[in-house]
């Protein structure tokens, strides 16, 4: 599946965001089941190891996409993992509530740090247009009226 | 070519000034978590973690507070000061973890923000010299308590993921670049 996306990215025909999406929700299956039923040496739920796999994955929906569907996304991040943890494992006791809390915490924030940068990016690209666009119009009004010696001999072009 | 390294140079000063809200943000978020996290509920037996915390977790807060009304009153400070406060939010990190029990401790997850802030706000060279900091400090701060084998998998899986989150900011900063 990924090999078909970067594919289509080098070959400059990009898949549609709704494709993107389905990609992003199967690594997000995919590492809940890890979570929950791989334990590698330490145990599943809150034990299992694979949370971290979360954070490059909510991140990078986070710099391309939308603050709307990023928070959607990053909601569904922590709902399914709350879920898999607290069925698994419970609450547990206080260093795991700390722990989750601790991992709940962070993840949103890789969520609201990316969407944070996607909005500044955006808002300096539309800055950079506006800008662009100006110096456009100055160059045409400067290029199509001459600006010295001209129309009233005193150098003018009002004159 | 001057010209184009200068106008690089410059181009990374104006990254690295529009960055700065990130970085102060994701502190923030370090200070306030770390804090309420440390004053919930500690044991007996923790009381001296929890002073460390403390102390080190208000230290950075006047640092930061510093760094933030320097943004408000539009006067963002200089790349040498925002490195050396990225330096020091890493080395809390793995000062924490040390004291929280070295791989055990379940801290480390700080270090996602602090990366991402850093990755998403400086060039590339520094982004990577700040990752391979950060990799060499966690890994002396989890070498306290030495992991066993089945433990080493998962120090690998931590470190792997802490790198893709740095390259995939970098990444990202690098293609807005290229854009504007």
């Amino acid at each position: 599946m990924n090999f078909s996306l970067h594919g289509r990215y080098l070959m400059q025909q990009p898949v549609n965001a709704m494709l993107v999406y389905l990609s992003s929700g199967v690594d997000l299956a995919i590492i809940t089941i890890m979570v929950a039923f791989w334990s590698e040496g330490q145990g599943i739920g809150l034990r299992s190891p694979f949370f971290v796999l979360y954070y490059p994955v909510v991140l990078a929906f986070a710099l391309v996409f939308p603050p709307r569907v990023t928070l959607r996304y990053g909601l569904a991040v922590i709902s399914v993992y709350l879920a898999a943890v607290l069925l698994i494992s419970g609450f547990g006791n206080l260093a795991d509530q700390k722990a989750l809390l601790e991992r709940l915490i962070t993840l949103a924030a890789a969520a609201g740090l990316g969407t944070y940068f996607w909005r500044m990016q955006r808002r300096r690209r539309k800055t950079g247009f506006a800008n662009a666009a100006l110096v456009r119009e100055i160059e045409t009004l400067t290029s199509s009226v001459p600006l010295a010696g001209g129309i009233g001999g005193d150098g003018l072009p009002w004159a | 070519m001057l010209a184009r390294i200068s106008r690089t140079g410059t181009d990374n000063l104006n990254d690295l000034a529009n960055g700065q809200i990130v970085i102060v943000v994701a502190r923030w978020l370090l200070i306030l978590s770390g804090l309420g996290i440390s004053l919930w509920s500690p044991l007996q037996s923790d009381l001296d973690k929890v002073r460390i915390s403390l102390f080190v977790l208000l230290a950075l807060a006047a640092g930061n507070f510093y760094l933030h009304a320097q943004i408000l009153m539009r006067h963002p400070v200089g790349p040498l000061i925002v490195y050396a406060a990225s330096i020091a939010d890493i080395l809390v990190i793995s000062l924490l973890t040390v004291s929280y029990g070295g791989f055990d401790a379940r801290i480390f997850v700080f270090y996602y923000p602090a990366l991402i802030a850093f990755a998403l706000a400086f060039p590339a060279p520094v982004t990577y010299g700040f990752t391979r900091l950060l990799l060499a400090l966690y890994s002396i701060a989890s070498l306290v308590n030495l992991p066993v084998l089945p433990d080493m998998q998962v120090f690998v899986q931590r470190l792997i993921s802490l790198i893709a989150v740095a390259v995939v900011s970098n990444i990202y900063l690098h293609t807005e670049q290229q854009r504007s």
